[in-house]
C-alpha cells in the first residue's frame, strides 16, 4: 500500500472516531461516504480511490435516492 | 469506552487550544506604555555615555546645534501623517489616517511605532550590526539643518573624518506627494576628497533599518498577523523569528540576503496594515533583525555598500491598509516613475480568493445599506439562502418519513443484534419508498469553503475598522464591554464580550433542537463540548466573524423549527 494511502486513511479514521461524532449524522449510504473512503484507499491506489471518493462524495446529497451503496457495486475487484 | 473516548478528545482539544494561544502570543509589554518617544532625552543620554567610555573620536561633527530642538516635525497628508524627529530627521511614529473608510472619524492608526533612541525609520553608518550613529561617532549631539522646499523635507548635517580631513556631506530627503500614501527617503553621502567611505571596517558604508514596533490596534504581538515579510521576486516570504534565514544565521537571530535579483521590498505587517519600504534597483544586502526580540524590538532593512566619493540611494515608503485597490495604486506610480513594484502582493488571498470574492460581495451589499453590520447579516442570509435548495428534500423527505415508521420499527425488531444489516436494510427500504431523512455528505462539505472563506475575510477585513453595529463599536475588535485590567492566561481572556456569549447560547440552542442529537450519549456530550471550544476560539476574534457565525446558528435554528413544524403538521393532519 502506498504511503499516501496510509496517511489519508489514519486521518479518516480520525475522522471517523473524534469528528464524525460531533455532527448530526448525514450520509444518505450505507456504508457512509467515509467508510467508503478508507475501504477506497485500502483497497485502489491513491488516484483511483480519490476518484471513486469523490464520485461518491458528488452523489451524496438530496439528488439521489441512497441506499446500500457498497465499494463492489461500481468499481470492479482491479485493484492491487 | 465511549466516554474514553469523549475524554481524550477533550484532552487533545485542550492541549491543542492552549497550544495554539501560547504559540500565537508573546506575552511583550503593552506597547502604549513603552511607545512614548522622547528623543532629545535619549540623544543626551546617549552622547554622555559615549563621552565617558571611549575620550577619543574618529570623527568630528561640523554643524552643531546650539540648542536641543525637542519636537517632531509633523508631515500630513489626507491620508498619513509622519513624525519626523527634528535631531536627526528619522521617522519616529507613522500614522495611517482613516480616510480609506467610507465613514471615515479623521482617526489615525499608528502604523509603525519608534522606541526611545530607536526610531522607525534608522540610519546607521556602516553595517547594521557595528555601525554608528551620528552622534556615536562625533560623541557629540546629533544635528541636522533642515530646509523645506515644495514638498520636500530635506535634513542635512556635515561630519569630518579626523584622520585624513574627509568632510562627509549626509543628506536625508523626504519627497512627499500629496494625497498618496506613498513617499521617497533619500540618502545622499558625499566627501570631497574622493576616497572610499568608510565608517567601520565593513564594506557597507550605511544601513537603514525600518521598525521596529507595528501595531495598529495596540494588542499584543501576535505572530499569526504580526510578521516581517519580503517579495523575492517570485512571492511574499514571511520572515519570523523561526524563518531559518535568521535560525540558521551565523549571528543569532540576525537573518542576511545578499540582493541577486529579483528581490524588492521588505515589508511590516500587522492584520490590517501594511508598512512596505523598496529600494531602488542598486547593490544592497537585506538583513531580518530579530536580536533584540525579548524587548519587543524587530527591524528589517537595507546595507547599501561603500562607494567612492558620491552616493545616492532612493527608498520608496507605503503605509497605508492591505487593501488590493488601495495598494494596486502604487503597483506602478507614475510620480516617482515606479514601474511592477509588487506592491499589492502584501495583500493576500483570502481561502484561494474565494473570501475575496465574498469581499467584493459584503462591500457591494455595504454600499445598498451602509452598515457593515447588516452587511454581514444579509450576506449570511445569502449563503443560508444559496443552500437551502439542498437542504429543502430533506425537509420534504422529513414529512414522508412518518409513514414509514412502522417498517422501520420491524426491522429494528428483525435485526436487533446486527446492527450492520440493520442499517443496510434500513437503508434499502429509504431507496425503496423515496425517503431520505439525511442532507448528504456533499451540502455538508460546501458549507466548509463558505465558512472558511468567511473566515478568512472577516478575521483581516480592514474596511470593518470603526465599522459599528448595535452596541458593537468596532466590527474589527472584539466587542470588549469591560475591560480587565488583567488578562486570564492560556485563554488570553482580558475583557467581557457579549457577543461570543450570545453565539454559543444560539449555538447550544441550535442543537437542542436538533432530533436525533438526543439518541447518541457521546454525541450528547459533544453537543457541550463544542460550544464550550468555539467560545474560547473565537473569543477575541473579530466581532464581525462572531456576528456572522451568530446569525448563521439562528438560521439554522429557523429552518430547524420549520422542519419541526412541518413534522408537526402531518402528524396533526393523521389525527
Amino acid at each position: 500500500m502506498l504511503f499516501l494511502n496510509k496517511i489519508v486513511i489514519l486521518f479518516i479514521n480520525i475522522y471517523k472516531k473524534f469528528i464524525s461524532p460531533l455532527f448530526v449524522s448525514s450520509c444518505r449510504f450505507y456504508p457512509s461516504c467515509s467508510e467508503y473512503a478508507r475501504q477506497a484507499f485500502v483497497k485502489y491506489n491513491f488516484f483511483k480511490a480519490f476518484f471513486y471518493t469523490l464520485y461518491r462524495l458528488i452523489r451524496c446529497g438530496p439528488w439521489s435516492k441512497g441506499g446500500y451503496d457498497p465499494l463492489e457495486r461500481h468499481w470492479r475487484d482491479d485493484g492491487q | 469506552m465511549d466516554n474514553n473516548r469523549t475524554f481524550v478528545f477533550m484532552i487533545i482539544l485542550t492541549v491543542i487550544f492552549v497550544g495554539i494561544n501560547v504559540y500565537f502570543m508573546y506575552n511583550v509589554k503593552d506597547v502604549k506604555s513603552d511607545a512614548v518617544i522622547s528623543n532629545g532625552a535619549s540623544e543626551k543620554k546617549n552622547s554622555n555615555i559615549e563621552s565617558e567610555t571611549t575620550p577619543e573620536m574618529e570623527f568630528e561633527a561640523l554643524y552643531e546645534q546650539k540648542e536641543t530642538l525637542e519636537e517632531n516635525i509633523i508631515y500630513e497628508n489626507r491620508n498619513i501623517l509622519l513624525e519626523i524627529s527634528r535631531v536627526n530627521g528619522e521617522i519616529v511614529k507613522a500614522y495611517v489616517k482613516d480616510s480609506f473608510l467610507d465613514k471615515n472619524q479623521n482617526k489615525k492608526f499608528s502604523i509603525v511605532t519608534g522606541k526611545p533612541n530607536n526610531n522607525s525609520l534608522k540610519l546607521k553608518f556602516g553595517s547594521w550590526l557595528n555601525g554608528k550613529t551620528i552622534s556615536e561617532l562625533t560623541g557629540g549631539k546629533e544635528s541636522y539643518t533642515l530646509e523645506k522646499v515644495d514638498d520636500k523635507f530635506i535634513f542635512s548635517t556635515k561630519i569630518k573624518d579626523i584622520k585624513n580631513e574627509n568632510i562627509y556631506k549626509i543628506e536625508k530627503i523626504y519627497t512627499f506627494v500629496e494625497d498618496e500614501n506613498i513617499f521617497r527617503f533619500d540618502v545622499k553621502i558625499s566627501n570631497d576628497k574622493n576616497e572610499q567611505m568608510n565608517f567601520d571596517s565593513s564594506d557597507v558604508a550605511f544601513s537603514l533599518g525600518w521598525g521596529p514596533d507595528l501595531n495598529s490596534d495596540g494588542q499584543k504581538f501576535n505572530k499569526r498577523y504580526d510578521m516581517y515579510s519580503y517579495f523575492n521576486g517570485k512571492k511574499v516570504e514571511k520572515i519570523d523569528i523561526d524563518n531559518k534565514l535568521v535560525k540558521r544565521s551565523t549571528v543569532p537571530g540576525f537573518g542576511e540576503k545578499y540582493r541577486q535579483g529579483g528581490e524588492s521590498w521588505i515589508a511590516r505587517e500587522d492584520r490590517y496594515f501594511a508598512a512596505i519600504i523598496y529600494p531602488d534597483s542598486q547593490n544592497y544586502k537585506y538583513f531580518f533583525d530579530y536580536k533584540d526580540s525579548r524587548e519587543n524590538k524587530y527591524y528589517c532593512g537595507f546595507e547599501r555598500y561603500t562607494e567612492n566619493s558620491m552616493l545616492e540611494s532612493s527608498f520608496y515608503i507605503y503605509i497605508g491598509p492591505k487593501i488590493r485597490s488601495i495598494v494596486r495604486k502604487y503597483n506602478n506610480f507614475k510620480d516617482f516613475k515606479l514601474n511592477d513594484t509588487n506592491f499589492s502582493k502584501v495583500v493576500e488571498y483570502k481561502f484561494f480568493g474565494f473570501g475575496d470574492v465574498m469581499g467584493v460581495i459584503l462591500n457591494f451589499i455595504y454600499k445598498l445599506v451602509k452598515n457593515y453590520g447588516l452587511a454581514i447579516i444579509i450576506l449570511t442570509v445569502l449563503i443560508k439562502l444559496l443552500l437551502s435548495p439542498l437542504t429543502y428534500k430533506s425537509m420534504e423527505s422529513q414529512e414522508k418519513m412518518g409513514k414509514l415508521q412502522p417498517k422501520l420499527k420491524e426491522l429494528q425488531e428483525k435485526y436487533k443484534d446486527k446492527p450492520e444489516i440493520l442499517n443496510r436494510e434500513t437503508m434499502n427500504l429509504y431507496k425503496k419508498e423515496g425517503v431520505n431523512p439525511f442532507g448528504g455528505c456533499f451540502p455538508l462539505l460546501l458549507q466548509m469553503p463558505l465558512l472558511l472563506a468567511m473566515y478568512q475575510l472577516l478575521d483581516k477585513m480592514v474596511e470593518l475598522k470603526g465599522a459599528g453595529f448595535l452596541w458593537i463599536k468596532d466590527l474589527s475588535l472584539p466587542d470588549a464591554v469591560i475591560n480587565f485590567n488583567f488578562t486570564i492566561p492560556f485563554v488570553n481572556i482580558s475583557s467581557f464580550n457579549i457577543l461570543p456569549i450570545v453565539m454559543v447560547a444560539t449555538q447550544i440552542f441550535s442543537s437542542l433542537i436538533m432530533p436525533d442529537m438526543q439518541s447518541n450519549k457521546q454525541a450528547k456530550m459533544m453537543m457541550w463540548m463544542m460550544p464550550l471550544l468555539f467560545f474560547f476560539m473565537f473569543y477575541n476574534v473579530s466581532s464581525g466573524l462572531v456576528l456572522y457565525w451568530t446569525v448563521m446558528n439562528i438560521l439554522n435554528v429557523i429552518q430547524q423549527l420549520l422542519k419541526n413544524s412541518m413534522k408537526n403538521k402531518k402528524i396533526l393532519k393523521k389525527a
